[in-house]
């Protein structure tokens, strides 16, 4: 092909393009929009500094989220344990109010493996619950079912003024069969310490611990890198030293605490034998975990009430004691209580020392004498007959010198022969104010000493010493239970 | 080709864009009467159906006119508005994607047709089948061309600038513009040279 013949087709083929081109044009022209592009630049022009402004918003909100997807996906490819100091942690965690737990305690594969339990604690400065499963694996975390599945048992305590109330619930092939409500009651002269509830104590000390974290000196933290649990890429801080750590007091091995590093909060702690799991500290807890359980219709709740005052007001003339049915009718009063001075009980009080029994001589009755008590086997009945035909009602309980105390009839009188004397559901402990006083001062180790007082045994929920009568450690759990270990 | 814009002496691009957005639609005439069949033929290049073609030039310049207030370099008018018209045809492809879609759908319900097909509409020049025959051949050795050179050929065969002007839309030099220019010419002669023996005709 020669070029001139190229040419030829070359201009016949790009012809095809020009044809029409008239009319298109025109057509073109005639589509063009009456407004003029001048105008509309003029316009705009006018309209410049708001759309700029329009504009720039838009592109900075772009590279905002740009920005932020960017650090985020860094963040999360890279968590960046480095840069995470305890400093940051503690930040994170701010002032502890609460803190949620899981605790694990394992029996080993033997025999005894379904003893292996599981339980899930909720503490706050004034209560603390604590749900536990039987039978579920060590220090892994708890069964899927579990949160369908009611826990084996369940004990609820909770401070509300001068009482302060416990309930343990106890579940039997998935249906509640007990339920138990005791309620201790403290005069308002009455030094704190008797206050004292043994999860109660283990709560305000697990709150301690978490708090003294905060205080830490740097020297006392060791980051040790990070580990993998669960999945999970956890930072691990290594606390040496000086840390009150429940069940390691004095230990130079403080324990390791796991930390997020996406929240910077703690979500494991490793201390001894003890771990927990699912840390979750000032993270909203429902009102109604601590809420008085509801008690099945086939199944009436144990009560046992336990009052402490001061024998000194109790033998005052014109003292009264006295439950008042909603008629403000009185349904027991202090006469039917049979008192039992301390030491000359049958059987004793375990634990109290000679020489605080010393002056109890018999034909020697001192004329006011630490002392407990019980209601009357009369009284008993007819408190508990109240309780059986009044489900719910609202009762008064009046004590000269107290302020009335309103509660609820909950269930029936706890039938279970506690002491020895089948009375033992509501109790009175009245210790005189010297002994009250007396409580101020620590007892002799080894030596056990009066009822709440510091370094000795104190009254449980029975009224009953429960260590046996040896000293408590300083700072240590009783019986070395850990809060929340089942 | 180069009359003034309503009496202004210049005829450049900048100008005619200058008095374009001045509000006189007949600027944008001169500038439609100089690049049209350059816009039309690169849409040809992407729909290979020269009614199409026709359309899409004609949107891409509806586009252009509109959007004229944005073009801030008015020298560039002729590179801006080949943008504009490479974009329309994208808009089209990814459309006709989604028509022939629908209509494969159809057809599959019932008797029709799968659409155009660039094909099919290759019949548009005028005289014989023999026409034809040899327009279709020199399209389609245009086609086989790299894009540098085609749109090359393009300029040389429709724009009425001088080399200078073409180069620049092209973004070369005048030399490279021509080397451009003379390989694609090489080309085409040889590919349709290659037809003709591949058909029996003696070159």
């Amino acid at each position: 092909m020669t070029t001139p013949e190229l040419d030829r087709q070359l201009r016949g083929h790009y012809g095809s393009f020009r044809r029409d081109h008239a009319v298109l044009r025109d057509g073109l022209l005639e589509q063009l929009p009456a407004e003029n592009a001048g105008q509309r630049a003029a316009r705009r022009a006018e309209t410049t500094s708001r759309f700029f402004r329009r504009r720039l918003l838009m592109r900075l909100s772009a590279a905002a989220v740009v920005g932020l997807v960017v650090g985020v996906v860094v963040f999360l490819v890279n968590p960046g344990p480095q840069g995470t100091t305890w400093a940051d942690v503690v930040k994170a965690i701010g002032p502890v109010e609460s803190v949620q737990y899981r605790t694990s305690q394992d029996a080993g594969e033997n025999q005894f493996a379904e003893v292996n339990t599981a339980a899930v604690n909720y503490v706050t400065p004034t209560a603390m619950r604590t749900d536990t499963w039987a039978g579920g694996p060590s220090y892994t975390p708890l069964p899927a079912d579990m949160a369908a599945k009611p826990p084996a048992n369940r004990r609820v305590v909770r401070r509300d003024g001068n009482e302060v109330t416990q309930y343990d619930v106890h579940w039997s092939d998935g249906r509640i069969d007990s339920v138990v409500q005791r309620i201790d009651y403290l005069c308002t002269s009455c030094p704190p310490l008797h206050a004292q509830h043994p999860d109660l104590s283990d709560a305000e000390r697990v709150l301690a611990m978490w708090r003294a974290l905060h205080n830490l000196p740097p020297e006392s933290v060791l980051k040790r890198g990070s580990t993998e649990v669960d999945g999970q890429r956890l930072l691990r801080f290594q606390v040496i030293g000086g840390m009150t750590t429940p069940g390691a007091e004095g230990a130079a091995f403080g324990g390791f605490i796991l930390v997020d590093p996406r929240t910077k909060r703690p979500v494991q702690l490793e201390t001894g034998s003890t771990r927990w799991t699912d840390i979750r500290i000032n993270e909203p807890i429902p009102a109604d975990t601590f809420a008085a359980p509801a008690v099945p219709e086939d199944l009436d709740a144990e009560v046992t009430w336990q009052f402490t005052l001061t024998a000194d007001a109790w033998h005052k003339p014109g003292f009264a004691f006295r439950v008042l049915d909603p008629q403000g009718k009185p349904v027991i009063t202090e006469k039917d209580f049979e008192l039992t001075p301390l030491g000359a009980g049958p059987g004793g009080f375990g634990g109290v020392s000679p020489e605080d029994g010393a002056a109890l001589e018999p034909g020697a009755v001192p004329t006011i004498v630490s002392s407990t008590g019980q209601l009357t086997q009369q009284g008993l009945n007819k408190l508990d007959a109240f309780m059986a035909r009044n489900p719910g009602a609202a009762m008064t309980i009046e004590i000269t010198g107290e302020p009335p105390i309103k509660r609820q009839v909950y269930g029936r009188l706890s039938r279970d022969n506690l002491h020895g004397f089948g009375q033992g559901a509501v109790r009175v402990v009245l210790p005189t104010l010297a002994d009250l006083k007396a409580t101020t001062q620590p007892a002799q180790p080894g030596q056990p000493g009066l009822p709440g007082r510091p370094g000795a045994p104190a009254y449980g929920p029975e009224g009953m010493m429960e260590d046996g009568g040896g000293p408590r450690q300083p700072g240590g759990f009783r019986g070395g239970r850990l809060p929340g270990r089942p | 080709m180069t009359q003034d814009a309503n009496g202004d002496p210049a005829d450049d691009d900048a100008a005619l864009v200058r008095a374009t957005l001045a509000g006189r639609a007949q600027a944008f005439g001169l500038l439609y009467d100089r690049y049209a069949p350059l816009v039309r033929a690169l849409c040809f290049d992407e729909v290979r159906d020269l009614t199409q073609a026709q359309d899409l030039a004609q949107e891409a310049f509806l586009r252009a006119f509109r959007e004229l207030p944005r073009l801030r370099v008015h020298e560039q008018f002729a590179p801006w508005v080949t943008g504009i018209a490479r974009h329309v045809c994208r808009e089209w492809r990814r459309g006709a994607g989604r028509r022939r879609r629908h209509l494969r759908r159809v057809a599959e319900f019932g008797d029709v047709g799968t659409g155009a097909d660039p094909a099919e509409h290759r019949n548009e020049a005028s005289g014989g089948d023999a026409d034809r025959d040899e327009l279709c051949r020199v399209r389609d050795a245009i086609a086989a061309l790299p894009r540098r050179e085609r749109e090359a050929l393009h300029l040389f065969y429709l724009s009425e600038q001088p080399a200078d002007a073409a180069a620049k839309v092209l973004g070369l030099s005048r030399s490279g513009f021509y080397r451009a220019l003379e390989r694609a010419r090489a080309r085409v002669q040889r590919i349709l040279g290659l037809q003709r023996t591949r058909n029996g005709v003696t070159p």
